[in-house]
């Protein structure tokens, strides 16, 4: 029960994230390793939500599309995997359903804040800062108790029928699961490439990935040739420059 | 849009305010108006200060930034909020000034604003963040989550912080000459360089599929695995995510479909011996 509550709470925590600067502290590298220290896991919560980060990494709201809610699945699918010991790849195949389901219901209380917000017009028309504040901050209290919600319950509820419903399953599937496990990060990234692919930059993925296929360099390996490559190209530009635009 | 540098109310610590005050922007973001309380609230302080003894015009000001649509990037809003005081200003000092400039200003901002930081903080230091970050995690070091909340919000911060200031005395002028010297054009193709590089790093390290399936004769067997790592390791995994793209992009495959169809094809290839 208390573990239950501590759940809710980090979901509730990740939703504070909009009123304490967008800091991305909802996102499951971070809910993940809350998770594990509530249930006495740290590890396994750092391993579970950086796997489901990655997975998660082409669902953020870019411009006004709403994507699936990495909140509630990152949360909900860490803590059932460390509650029956699930592994990864468990985590990944609750993950975007349990998102896809949450996200609905997040329309539903983003239908509700349109209607609150008509308030603020006329609280604005009289000069009332306040009554505008009130509103602003109380549909993110709304919001908490929506995520606190939706952890606690899934948590309270849900783990034990989740854990018991794998647990139960022929070995060949859990085998097949794990193999799916790991194929999904593909499909959060092919999600991202949609978002950030353009031409010119293209090169530049295969150039990294031979990097690391090739050559088994490191993340900071990699940063560290792209940021030389970036100069390098600002230098020749510079030189071609030069003659039409003196400032740079 | 010309901003004399003359008569400008707000003081050094009235423009920090108003960073501060734009954290909770999105605490009441829906789909109609999205952020137009959230930036309504970056103002208020700003707002009674330039309009001291104006309550019409304070009310009028209120009313726009309440009613108005606004949505645009976090980090990018500061220096809007910075933009539109010193228009308030000038608002506040005559009294025929066309106050849809104001409006204007903001729907000309939001897009360009939320395009250009988009691009920085969420396509390429949160991916780089993640890939630093998520390096440390996986060996179980709580480390990785620290670096990545620090890679993304240290330059959300600076440019929160920055950008209130320039907005607020350099105004429009600022993008104007931003645009024109194409340093804006530069600087996107430099952080997508970065960025796409970090991600084909990632796309061999995260992606992990390994082809169990032999063929040969008996005693010289080969692995599929084995020939595809023998032409360049990973083939596997960067096969999977253009596959997974092509199916999402090209054939409109929605999200859970392609979720769902890949553990039916991993659960049958296990019993097929694929795997």
């Amino acid at each position: 029960m208390l573990q239950a509550i501590l759940i809710g709470l980090i979901g509730a925590l990740g939703q504070l994230d909009s009123v304490i600067g967008s800091l991305y502290t909802f996102r499951p590298i971070v809910t993940g390793f809350l998770v594990g220290v509530v249930l006495g896991d740290i590890k396994t919560g750092l391993i579970l939500g950086a796997t489901l980060e990655l997975f998660f990494i082409g669902s953020i709201s870019m411009g006004a599309y709403i994507p699936p809610d990495a909140l509630v699945g990152g949360v909900l699918a860490t803590a059932f995997a460390i509650h029956g010991g699930l592994g990864v790849e468990a985590a990944l195949a609750l993950a975007m359903p349990i998102a896809v389901i949450s996200m609905g219901f997040k329309n539903v209380i983003y239908a509700l804040t349109t209607a609150i917000c008509a308030k603020a017009d006329d609280y604005a028309a009289k000069g009332n800062t306040t009554g505008i504040n009130v509103i602003h901050f109380g549909i993110s209290g709304i919001k908490m108790l929506n995520a606190f919600a939706w952890c606690f319950l899934g948590y309270y509820l849900g783990a034990d029928v989740v854990v018991n419903l794998i647990c139960g399953l022929p070995e060949q599937i859990v085998t097949g699961l794990e193999i799916a496990g790991g194929i999904l990060p593909a499909l959060g990234f092919a999600l991202l490439l949609n978002m950030v692919l353009n031409k010119r930059s293209l090169p530049y993925y295969f150039l990294g990935f031979v990097l690391a296929a090739s050559f088994d360099a490191s993340i900071i390996t990699v940063l560290i040739i792209a940021i030389i490559i970036v100069v390098a190209i600002w230098e020749r530009s510079k030189g071609k420059e030069a003659d039409v635009n003196e400032d740079f | 849009m010309k901003t004399s540098n003359d008569g400008k109310k707000l003081t050094k610590k009235d423009l920090q305010e108003i960073a501060w005050r734009s954290l909770p922007l999105e605490a009441s973001w829906h789909y109609e108006r999205q952020q137009h309380l959230g930036f309504c609230f970056s103002l208020q302080k700003a707002l009674k200060k330039i309009y001291e003894g104006q309550p019409e015009k304070y009310i009028d000001a209120l009313k726009r930034h309440t009613g108005e649509f606004f949505n645009t990037a976090p980090q990018a809003q500061p220096f809007i909020s910075g933009l539109v005081c010193a228009m308030e200003e000038e608002n506040a000092a005559v009294d025929d000034f066309d106050v849809s400039t104001i409006s204007a200003i903001k729907v000309a901002l939001i897009g360009p604003c939320a395009g250009i930081f988009d691009a920085i903080f969420l396509s390429t230091i949160r991916i780089i963040g993640t890939a630093v970050g998520a390096s440390f995690c996986m060996q179980g070091n709580p480390l990785g989550v620290a670096i990545f909340l620090l890679a993304y919000n240290v330059p959300a911060f600076i440019c929160r912080f920055l950008g209130v200031g320039l907005g607020y005395h350099t105004g429009a002028q600022f993008i104007t000459n931003l645009e024109a010297s194409g340093m804006l054009g530069k600087f996107k193709d430099a952080a997508a360089l970065v960025a796409m590089m970090a991600f084909g790093w990632m796309t061999k390290n995260y992606v992990g599929l390994t082809l169990g399936y032999t063929f040969g004769p008996e005693g010289a067997e080969m692995t599929v695995q084995g020939v595809l790592d023998s032409i360049i390791p990973g083939l596997t995994s960067l096969g999977l995510v253009w596959l997974f793209w092509y199916l999402l992009t090209k054939k409109k495959m929605s999200v859970m479909v392609a979720l769902v169809l890949t553990v039916v094809f991993a659960i049958a290839g296990t019993y097929l011996g694929i795997f």
